[in-house]
């Protein structure tokens, strides 16, 4: 269908308009600006955010730098899950611009990894792109593809290349007919209500009698209660990039159109707003 | 076919086989939380590193505050830390293996970088580790408890699994696929795997 | 006699100390027989059966093995008793022979597994 290529290219150009604003215990020369930024939601914070790192480095004496971190409300926002994903779990239904603060001390290492440099970014993305695959197809389309097209997708992110990625990227949505899908979909739950990250299991797209799976039942499955039970009142939102897919949607399709470039299918699990 | 998977339920039952030796044996590894089904084995210890002045690396267990056994003393003036290490074996649904997280910190709570924790590596395997693709540690995300931890990588466990699974299978014996798992990846990252575990596992398959 | 874990590459080492000979006379209480049995597609070596120095560690012994049967670099040896348990390579193979030795020999069975160039 040509609206489902239309749907790929929506996905990649999601925009978040956000302002970065120096945590106040920061030690500054003088008085530092908020930086306002759009940043992708496929992407990840530390991939995308050297021009707010260079815009406060200007008021700060080098010795007061350590590693910058982010922070949204209190909690420390994960470099690793993609901006999106941060976005629709911690601050969706809030009015934009998204308020960030920036921290160049006292990083929180029992909270967060540490990013040293882009290549650890990229090893993470691989890492991904490749456990992604052994669900979908036991490994078998990510270890024939050669170390340039691994390097061709994490370069097609790095630099915004939509068409570049999505040349690669196509191999890895394929799958045999006779299947109905892929062996496995690669998903993560995730919600702020319990200590547990998120949700991962093994969940197949297509049931043994070979209907396709929904968003709906996916959700029984890992998360019964996300789904309103007859005649209650919706407690909760099933957000994916900032919309909310109707359950009846078919997990495949979902998983072919609405990963992340990490090929993983990232679902927010939010509470209804009360307002 | 699936010889060298691992399901969760097989992997339940693996630990609880493992954990009944570690009782025995008195290593102290416990499943966390508690009574739950899906959880993880745990496991920490107190390590002593010693650095001496002509920087070769030595280890001196320090299990419950008893010195145990001491291997390559050296002479020359050192110092040492003690760090404490916390090991998970967890299980990995998308490679249906397990997986080693760990993390270490001094007793001050300080957590230590990845550059620190291989100083408790056998200078042999380091060497091995920094060449061999099999045996990458990066840090992760705990994915049950959401913590920095470092993870020893499990894409290439089925790999060297394998041929051993695959002999037992044909001489009809019985493997714990994550004791022998252990005893491969453990030292690798500075956790001992006594000996007596394979002594004392019993023949029977775990179900 | 201890391995030394000094030089990553042990060659200079190892050539000094004498390999393990394949005579049928021990000192008694300084070597043992140790018989090695290769693991599925693993080449299996011509001589299976060694005298080695009690306190000689698994991970020179592996490393022994790895060049008689001229690994590749990205190749990588394990070695197992009771055919599912991976010593630690700093382990002795005199502990190992009183541990699991029986009719007078310690069985190790060996396993090549590729990994990534």
């Amino acid at each position: 269908m040509a609206d489902d290529k239309d749907v790929l290219r929506d996905v990649w150009y999601g925009r978040i308009p956000t302002c970065f604003t120096l945590n106040q215990d920061e030690v500054t020369e003088r008085e530092a600006e908020p930086y306002y930024l759009l940043l992708p939601r496929v992407s990840y914070l530390t991939l995308v955010t050297d021009k707010v790192k260079k815009h406060f480095l200007k008021v700060m004496k080098a010795e007061d730098v350590e590693e910058m971190w982010f922070e949204y409300e209190g909690t420390p926002l994960k470099w690793h899950y993609p901006i999106g994903v941060l976005f629709d779990l911690h601050a969706s239904n809030t009015i934009l611009p998204w308020s960030i603060t920036v921290h160049f001390k006292n990083f929180p290492d029992r909270d967060l990894l540490h990013c040293p440099s882009n290549s650890v970014i990229e090893a993470h993305f691989m890492s991904s792109i490749k456990e992604a695959d052994a669900l979908k197809h036991k490994s078998q389309v990510v270890n024939d593809m050669q170390k340039k097209d691994h390097k061709q997708l994490w370069m097609g992110l790095q630099n915004d290349k939509f068409d570049q990625f999505w040349a690669m990227n196509r191999k890895l949505m394929e799958y045999p007919t006779e299947e109905g899908g892929f062996r496995y979909i690669p998903f993560r739950i995730y919600q702020t209500m319990s200590d547990r990250p998120f949700i991962q299991k093994l969940f197949r797209p297509v049931s043994p009698e070979g209907s396709a799976h929904t968003l709906g039942d996916l959700l029984k499955e890992m998360y019964p209660a996300a789904i309103p039970n007859e005649g209650e009142q919706k407690r909760y939102q099933v957000v994916i990039h900032g919309i909310e897919p109707l359950l009846e949607t078919p997990l495949q399709w979902l998983s072919e159109h609405l990963s992340h470039p990490d090929n993983f299918l990232h679902i927010c699990v939010i509470p209804t707003p009360t307002d | 076919m699936s010889l060298c998977l691992l399901d969760e339920d097989s992997f339940r039952s693996s630990c609880k086989l493992l954990l009944q030796q570690s009782e025995e044996l008195r290593d102290s590894w416990t499943w966390e939380p508690g009574s739950s089904e899906e959880g993880y084995l745990k496991k920490i210890a107190l390590k002593s590193v010693v650095i001496d002045s002509s920087l070769k690396w030595n280890l001196i267990d320090d299990d419950e505050g008893e010195a145990a056994d001491v291997c390559g003393l050296s002479e020359g003036s050192s110092s040492s830390q003690v760090f404490q290490y916390e090991y998970h074996i967890v299980y990995s649904c998308s490679y249906r293996t397990p997986a080693l997280y760990f993390r270490a910190c001094t007793l001050e709570g300080r957590s230590l970088s990845l550059e620190e924790v291989w100083s408790s590596v056998h200078p042999n395997l380091r060497l091995r580790l920094k060449h061999c693709p099999l045996n990458t540690i990066t840090q992760q995300e705990h994915p049950l408890l959401g913590q920095p931890f470092f993870l020893l990588h499990p894409c290439r466990t089925q790999d060297f699994m394998r041929p051993v699974l695959q002999a037992a299978h044909q001489q009809n014996r019985s493997v714990n696929y994550v004791l022998t798992w252990l005893s491969v990846v453990g030292p690798l990252v500075g956790l001992d795997v006594p000996l007596h575990y394979s002594i004392s596992s019993s023949s029977t398959k775990p179900d | 006699m201890s391995d030394n874990a000094e030089s990553p590459t042990e060659t200079q080492k190892e050539e000094s100390q004498a390999p393990p000979d394949d005579s049928t006379s021990n000192e008694e209480k300084k070597k043992i027989d140790v018989f090695l049995k290769a693991v599925g597609d693993t080449p299996i070596m011509k001589t299976k059966k060694w005298a080695v120095d009690r306190g000689r560690t698994v991970q020179s012994l592996s490393q022994f093995i790895t060049r008689f049967l001229k690994f590749d670099a990205n190749e990588q040896l394990f070695i197992y008793v009771n055919q599912s348990f991976a010593p630690s390579p700093d382990q002795e193979v005199g502990v190992l022979f009183d541990c699991f030795g029986s009719d007078g020999k310690l069985i190790l069975h060996y396993c090549k597994s590729q990994a990534w160039g």
